[in-house]
């Protein structure tokens, strides 16, 4: 869009309504039977579109449509029979607009009426249409960008919900409109016919490996073209952020399911620790003490945990095309990397992010430089999904955690806790609402 | 059969139904079934919400609209079952916190990029100019162009109480008495958890079959449900420091982040991306 136009006080078209108009705070009303508009022009050469969101003055039975008859001098440009609110566009004549500052133009509107001859109004005036807002188009389109024309590369990313993430991601940068779109095939769930369709023209094919099941990336892999390239990724896991762990059946024997409410379980991530203090019957403040001194007492070696994450990690990198293992042993002090064990932070996504964008064929279509730039802008106040667990104050400490405060609050859903609500809601298993 | 309770409303009746279908007393002893009144449309009433559907419907929270009755309500009304008893409520809204109810010619083709239109930033959205100086002059434009808000204010506080006038329960007084200490809205109709307690409190203890035991007990369970939760906070919108300042409301922080879907952006980030009318991740 090369121009905004806002009608009303609160606008920016104020001198511009020359006669005609009954203006409020966020709109003008067009009154009589003409009004006249002095439209600002950019001044250059190229053609332009005025769009205008307008709504006309209906009244069922006695004026069912505003007809508008728009002209430039003596030229007729446009001519519209408005029976509801919405957009309309007028294009601009070039030999009326090039090289021109402003154009003035004439509305006619000739099924004006007044509301108190129509209906329990007591407003006199004549009014026809209301003016919301408008704007100038360009020749490059309604977005405002331009279309590349050319070879569209088309691709596949395939796994669970944060590919869907990266999925997002990569169709939402600038640089890759009409350069390259991606598909998400959740690999959770059998093929439908729609993703067999997108595997049968992806040029490209991009599988998390730790995700999914086994027989429906097979599948995948048996419906792509034969020239299709297809890469592999890992998007690694933690459990060295104790003592939350992944799924472990039998860990607390309250984590059943509840049909309607909670599946897996109200709290999907076992506290061992935590579990044990769930028949006490004391005040919050003696029960977390309790838990902190648990804590203490039978803390773990977490340099182990995190020495056996990164083993893991490196083993990810050694059966996949993109490593990101390094990345994360790296990183894993000075940015919040996971949210909980099997959810990536912003962080990791946004990494896995630029470097798939800086893989083949994605690389051929867009510079790996603006596409990272591109990439930081879009993500930034990114929170990932909406499950964060807390991270204990020891292990933080222990890990020298840069990102970490004692007074973050972790989301969960809807709710947002402290590390230690989180953990006597869990104690007392205290139901939540998404 | 299990005797179901039917909000009509808007997305403010999901919450209603999504908080009360987690309350465990309850379990067994009703449903919750909505029908958003702001999305119905005329195939739905033969579709969906026919006979079958309204067949258990012991009592309905109806949140009512001023002006004439909408062809929904209506149909709602045709197909209840005969002695239903009907709570009617009023919506939650407020016009007042400016300027997020103006005009933008983007939502023409793309309506639901940026839903809350801000005329001031989008007659910015074609100035060429770096991030500083682009906010420094959206702050200059809306402090010139700010409207009078105390008279917005006595707008929607004359809304409240017409609704009011024409419910069941009344929602005027708690929204004037609680607005200026607490945030009760995130947008002109998305609200905070307060809300949603105050009125599925307030519904509970007026539905016929949950007795004063019963609605106690939920009223303990609403507590526990909401005391951290965000409300409908998927989209809100930033408080600007001069609506702040003139409306004197209590809680505003100038160093608060503003979800909107999957980030947290600060007044300047959300401002800047609303102007250029950037993509974000959900």
């Amino acid at each position: 869009m090369e121009a905004a136009f806002v009608f009303g006080h609160v606008g920016n078209l104020g001198g511009a309504l020359i006669s005609g108009w009954s203006v409020e705070e966020g709109y003008a009303w067009a009154v009589g039977k003409e009004s006249l508009l002095s439209l600002p022009l950019p001044g250059h050469d190229g053609g332009l579109t005025l769009r205008l969101a307008v709504h006309p003055l209906i009244y069922p039975g006695v004026r069912p449509f505003q007809r508008l008859i728009l002209s430039a001098g003596d030229e007729e440009i446009g001519s519209f029979t408005l029976t509801k609110r919405g957009p309309i566009d007028v294009p601009l004549p070039p030999h009326l607009t090039r090289g021109r500052r402003d154009i003035l133009l004439t509305l006619r509107h000739p099924d004006a009426i007044r509301p108190c001859d129509a209906g329990d109004s007591r407003d006199t005036r004549e009014l026809a249409i209301c003016f919301h807002s408008g704007g100038l188009l360009g020749s490059t389109g309604p977005g405002g960008a331009a279309i590349v024309s050319g070879d569209l590369c088309t691709g596949i990313m395939a796994g669970g919900a944060d590919v869907a993430s990266l999925v997002d991601i990569v169709n939402k940068l600038p640089s890759a409109r009409g350069r390259v779109e991606v598909s998400f095939i959740d690999t959770r769930r059998p093929l439908d016919s729609g993703s067999r369709e997108d595997a049968r023209r992806a040029r490209f094919c991009w599988i998390q490996s730790n995700m999914g099941l086994g027989g429906v990336r097979d599948s995948l892999r048996g419906a792509l073209a034969p020239d299709c390239l297809v890469r592999d990724f890992a998007i690694p896991t933690a459990r060295a952020l104790w003592p939350f762990l992944g799924p472990m059946p039998g860990t607390d024997t309250r984590a059943i399911p509840e049909p309607g409410r909670y599946a897996p379980a109200r709290y999907r991530y076992p506290d061992r620790i935590a579990a044990g203090f769930a028949a006490y019957n004391l005040t919050d403040d003696v029960v977390a003490l309790l838990y902190e001194n648990a804590v203490r007492e039978q803390m773990p070696d977490l340099d182990a945990l995190l020495a056996a994450d990164i083993a893991e990690w490196r083993m990810l990198d050694q059966r996949n095309t993109l490593g990101i293992g390094g990345f994360a042993s790296n990183q894993f002090t000075s940015e919040r990397l996971f949210l909980a064990p099997m959810v990536p932070g912003p962080a990791l996504l946004r990494e896995i992010a630029k470097r798939l964008v800086a893989s083949p064929p994605i690389v051929e279509a867009l510079d790996p430089a603006v596409a990272a730039v591109e990439i930081d802008a879009l993500m930034e106040g990114f929170g990932g999904r909406r499950e964060e667990l807390p991270v204990h104050p020891s292990v933080a400490a222990h890990f020298n955690l840069a990102w970490w405060s004692a007074d973050l609050r972790y989301r969960w859903h809807g709710s947002r806790r402290t590390g230690t609500e989180y953990i006597m809601d869990y104690i007392r298993w205290a139901p939540w609402r998404p | 059969m299990t005797r179901s309770v039917l909000i009509f409303a808007n997305c403010q009746g999901e919450e209603l139904r999504t908080t009360a279908r987690y309350l465990t007393c309850l379990t067994g002893v009703t449903d919750f079934k909505w029908i958003a009144s702001h999305k119905v449309t005329d195939a739905d009433w033969a579709m969906r919400y026919g006979p079958d559907f309204m067949a258990d419907v012991a009592v309905v929270w109806e949140q009512v609209e001023s002006g004439q009755e909408s062809a929904h309500r209506a149909a709602l009304h045709r197909g209840l079952p005969k002695d239903v008893q009907i709570i009617r409520f009023p919506p939650f809204s407020a016009l007042c916190l400016w300027p997020f109810s103006g005009n933008d010619p983007r939502q023409a083709t793309d309506p639901t990029r940026y839903p809350w239109p801000d005329s001031i930033a989008a007659v910015l959205a074609t100035e060429d100019l770096p991030d500083n100086a682009m906010f420094e002059r959206y702050l200059e434009i809306t402090a010139q162009r700010m409207p009078d808000l105390e008279r917005r204010l006595r707008f929607d506080l004359a809304r409240w109480r017409a609704t009011d006038a024409i419910a069941d329960i009344k929602v005027a007084d708690w929204v004037e008495r609680n607005f200026r200490a607490k945030r009760l809205f995130y947008t002109a109709g998305h609200v905070t958890a307060e809300p949603t307690r105050f009125l599925l409190n307030q519904l509970l203890s007026r539905t016929a079959f949950i007795d004063g035991a019963l609605a106690a007990r939920a009223a303990l369970e609403i507590e526990v449900l909401l005391r951290y939760h965000a409300g409908q906070d998927f989209e809100c919108v930033p408080l600007h420091p001069l609506v702040a300042e003139r409306l004197a409301l209590q809680f505003h922080d100038p160093n608060r982040l503003y979800r909107w879907h999957g980030h947290e952006w600060t007044l300047r980030q959300y401002i800047l991306r609303y102007i250029r009318w950037a993509p974000y991740l959900d």
